[in-house]
């Protein structure tokens, strides 16, 4: 994959994705399937969500009829590529994921194939009847895909409670959670005390935002979950931004934070 | 009974009184259509476009109790468009016109507007109650025009209502003379309150029993609130969370004790948990509670005041319950009848709130319990089997379990046995909402043994055109049926074409059926509007080149004697 980025220089691409504002690897045609490991290079922002959906998403549910059945529309339109085919149904996904296409990285073409990888478009009400179109009465979503309208419960009522900025917060390492109201601290530095002070051990906190257990010496980043269902170090984003976008905290051991996000270091 | 006067047949009708047993009085003969039309005083509308607002009032002309629903049940969930109808002024000028002695009305999921809201107000001289759920359209402006101009107003209930706020000032409007309120219900208002003119306004109403504020009155508005009004029946706190070293704090301590009278507590905005001690004397009494708007009260402090409330018949609560807490509602609830548990967490990841575990406790624990509403992450058959067993009166169960789809996490089968034990064991069930990994044989059970079902809602289940075939053939008492993400398509749809009639009406979102399969209905079936919502700007603009086997996205089907609407928008097109 790395050779492929490397044959292809086009230097009239370069110039123009630089007026757009975007890197050149997100606009670079590549041969690949849609939002394969190669077009994933290029666009670490849409990345970001995609490795996040591949961890998430579950290969073939075997008490799901409904995928038995092989239920992406890429089945339906077979193109004639008989090994692509067996591949695919050999790794679990539908036909058009492993399409070769000549295109840009998770443009409208690949799109088509990954309906059910791609939660940040169907998260937009008009476009979800324009997606659902592909994948019907298709398999559930993964346990975070949001589902307009599920689960049942009154708008109304939904905004009433999520309004409030109470959010979860777990420790490795320990089996009780607590719940914080965001809202109710001026910043994170307020924030990470009052989280000291609730698991009542012997945390204190270093200049990076860390917490280290003074007796047990092991060190515990802050992260929190957003909106997107991505695990991120707490302290990159404005105190206002993350309050709103923030829905759980979690004290995460540092050795184990090895596919944590860093906000600052995305391309955007 | 046709030798009888008139007089005497109203009479005998007086004593008839529901609105189906009167429906099916006045099929008899000419005679009694004739009396009981005119001696009519309350009419309820579940659809308001199966029939015109001018025809109901020709027909009955003495009414004076008005109910009419609008938008379909799956608006609630944001299935369908902002826009897409249910208007109320229609209603509201046909009444003025024509039943001008109108007293109460009540609507729900319906828009209503400022000039409704005024027309209302102007128009009717004896008018006593308004109930509006799920509405939406209007703004205080419109409350204040109820408050100045209905003299004599009883009832304003305003119940999940998306209101515009423009402006505290709409409660100032009712005039010193209003002394006649029974019931005042804002809590769905989001803006200012003006706390001078509430506490005022309560003060000199002494007939007042409810009371249901809204999270913008503070506490030490609810104190001076609470010292005039002893002999509330049921309250809604506004806000409840407060500083426990306040003067505020310790005089709300001291405000409940003297409630003789109070039977249902509910609001309980934000409430904290030392807060919430304050209704520990009122608790021995309590018939209804609801907390599933205190996400801050916790399992610990919700047992806390659960095991004091042994008269309870009507428990809301969120999941942070837990299946502890569920155990001590059990042991303690002994009068429960109506228990609805939400989720916290809605986006969460299966922590484990609420399982089986204890819904099993509730209903052992609990004989009288026929009213459910049960959000969860998991479900066992043999949980569903037991609670069938223990709980044979459900007349209402509805099971939501957040993951869609998913089996019994114990056997890996799906949930079709469990409802099937529910549907066969409870014999007067009249709505049932299921959810989980489903096939076609559960529909096959409720179409078997579901005799009384009225309303049935089905999420990301079945396997083939054959379970929506066994419900439409089997619930001889079906009335509304709702469907969203299930594998069925013409072949259903069109199985029993004649059963639409007996039916207010059918929702199906995410299915298979076509265009083709619509237009079909529509021709065999000029009573029904078969409503197409298409909210795909890339096709609706091709309407005419659609092909049949489109398929579409929404269809909403129902009976009606007022032919297509006129007033649908771009999107809607009737077949």
């Amino acid at each position: 994959m790395e050779e492929k980025r490397e044959m292809e220089g086009d230097e009239g691409n370069s110039a123009k994705s630089q007026v757009a504002g975007i890197g050149y690897e997100e606009t670079k045609l590549k041969l690949a399937p849609p939002c394969s490991s190669a077009s994933r290079a290029g666009t670490e922002h849409h990345d970001r969500k995609r490795r996040r959906d591949l961890s998430v998403e579950s290969p073939e549910d075997p008490q799901n009829p409904r995928q038995r059945n092989g239920g992406t529309e890429g089945v339906r339109e077979i193109e004639g590529d008989e090994e692509s085919s067996a591949e695919s149904q050999v790794s679990g996904s539908g036909y058009e994921e492993t399409e070769l296409k000549l295109a840009p990285p998770c443009s409208a073409a690949s799109r088509a194939g990954t309906e059910h990888h791609d939660r940040k478009r169907r998260r937009d009400l008009s476009v979800e009847s324009l997606g659902s179109q592909a994948s019907r009465h298709g398999k559930p979503p993964a346990a975070k895909a949001p589902v307009v309208g599920w689960p049942p419960v009154r708008s109304y009522w939904k905004n009433t409670l999520r309004s409030r900025t109470f959010v979860k917060v777990a420790v490795d390492g320990t089996p009780y959670l607590r719940k914080v109201d965001l809202e109710t601290y001026g910043g994170y530095r307020e924030l990470l005390t009052a989280v000291q002070a609730m698991f009542s051990s012997c945390f204190t906190i270093d200049n990076g935002n860390r917490l280290v257990d003074l007796v047990k010496g092991t060190e515990y980043l802050p992260t929190y979950e957003d909106k997107d269902g991505d695990w991120m170090l707490i302290g990159d984003v404005p105190w206002k931004m993350f309050v709103s976008s923030c829905k759980r905290l979690r004290l995460m051991k540092s050795s184990e934070a090895v596919n944590l996000v860093d906000a600052t270091s995305s391309s955007s | 009974m046709t030798y009888f006067p008139e007089e005497v047949v109203e009479h005998i009708f007086d004593f008839v009184g529901s609105h189906r047993d009167r429906n099916t009085v006045s099929t008899v003969c000419k005679a009694w259509y004739q009396v009981e039309r005119l001696s009519r005083r309350t009419v309820f509308v579940g659809n308001c476009y199966a029939i015109g607002p001018e025809r109901v009032m020709a027909r009955f002309p003495g009414i004076n109790s008005l109910s009419v629903k609008g938008k379909p049940h799956f608006a609630d969930f944001n299935l369908v468009p902002y826009d897409w109808g249910g208007f109320a002024l229609p209603w509201i000028v046909a009444a003025a016109r024509l039943c001008p002695g109108l007293e109460e009305l009540r609507l729900k999921r319906m828009v209503v507007t400022d000039d409704g809201l005024e027309l209302l107000a102007r128009s009717f001289p004896n008018f006593k109650s308004l109930v509006l759920i799920s509405c939406e359209g209007f703004s205080t402006d419109g409350l204040a025009a109820i408050a100045t101009y209905c003299r004599g107003l009883r009832e304003l209930d305003l119940q999940e209502n998306e209101v515009e706020d423009h402006g505290c000032q709409w409660l100032s409007f009712f005039p010193d003379s209003c002394t006649s309120l029974v019931s005042l219900n804002f809590g769905c208002l989001k803006g200012e309150v003006n706390g001078g003119a509430l506490e005022r306004l309560v003060a000199r109403c002494p007939n007042l029993r409810s009371l249901k504020l809204s999270p913008a009155v503070s506490v030490e508005s609810l104190n001076k609130i609470l010292a005039r009004a002893s002999h509330l029946v049921d309250l809604g706190t506004g806000s409840f969370a407060v500083d426990h070293r306040t003067d505020v704090y310790h005089t709300l301590m001291n405000s409940f004790p003297k409630f003789k009278s109070l039977r249902n507590l509910s609001g309980f905005w934000d409430a904290s948990p030392c807060c919430l001690r304050a209704v520990y004397p009122v608790c021995t009494s309590l018939t209804v509670l609801n907390l599933s708007y205190a996400p801050a009260i916790q399992g610990d402090d919700l047992i806390k005041i659960i095991c004091l409330c042994f008269k309870l018949q009507k428990l809301w609560v969120l999941d942070s319950i837990g299946d502890k807490g569920l155990a001590v509602v059990a042991s303690t609830c002994k009068e429960l009848q109506e228990l609805r548990v939400f989720p916290c967490d809605i986006y969460g990841a299966g922590t484990t709130s609420v399982t089986e575990e204890g819904l099993l406790a509730v209903s052992s624990g609990c004989p009288k319990l026929n009213s459910l509403l049960y959000f969860c992450y998991q479900m066992t058959n043999a949980a569903l089997i037991t609670v069938a067993k223990n709980c044979p009166h459900f007349t209402r169960f509805r099971l939501c379990i957040l993951d869609p789809g998913k089996p019994d996490p114990v056997t890996n089968q799906p949930l079709d046995e469990g409802f099937g034990a529910i549907v066969r064991s409870c014999k007067n069930i009249r709505r049932l909402s299921l959810s989980g990994r489903l096939t076609d044989q559960v529909f096959l059970y409720i179409g078997m043994y579901a005799e009384r079902l009225e309303m049935l809602s089905i999420a990301f289940a079945g396997d083939s055109d054959k379970g929506m075939i066994y419900v439409l053939n089997g619930c001889k008492n079906l009335r509304k049926l709702e469907i969203r993400d299930c594998p069925f398509g013409d072949i259903a749809l069109l199985k029993n074409v004649a059963k639409y009639e007996t039916m207010r009406s059918l929702w199906m979102s995410s299915c298979d059926v076509t265009l083709g399969g619509c237009k079909a209905l529509a021709a065999k079936m000029p009573r029904l509007n078969v409503e197409i919502i298409n909210e795909n700007e890339e096709t609706y603009e091709f309407e005419e080149n659609l092909s049949d086997r489109h398929k579409l996205e929404k269809i909403y089907v129902y009976r009606t004697v007022a032919g297509p609407r006129n007033d649908a928008p771009d999107f809607v097109w009737t077949l």
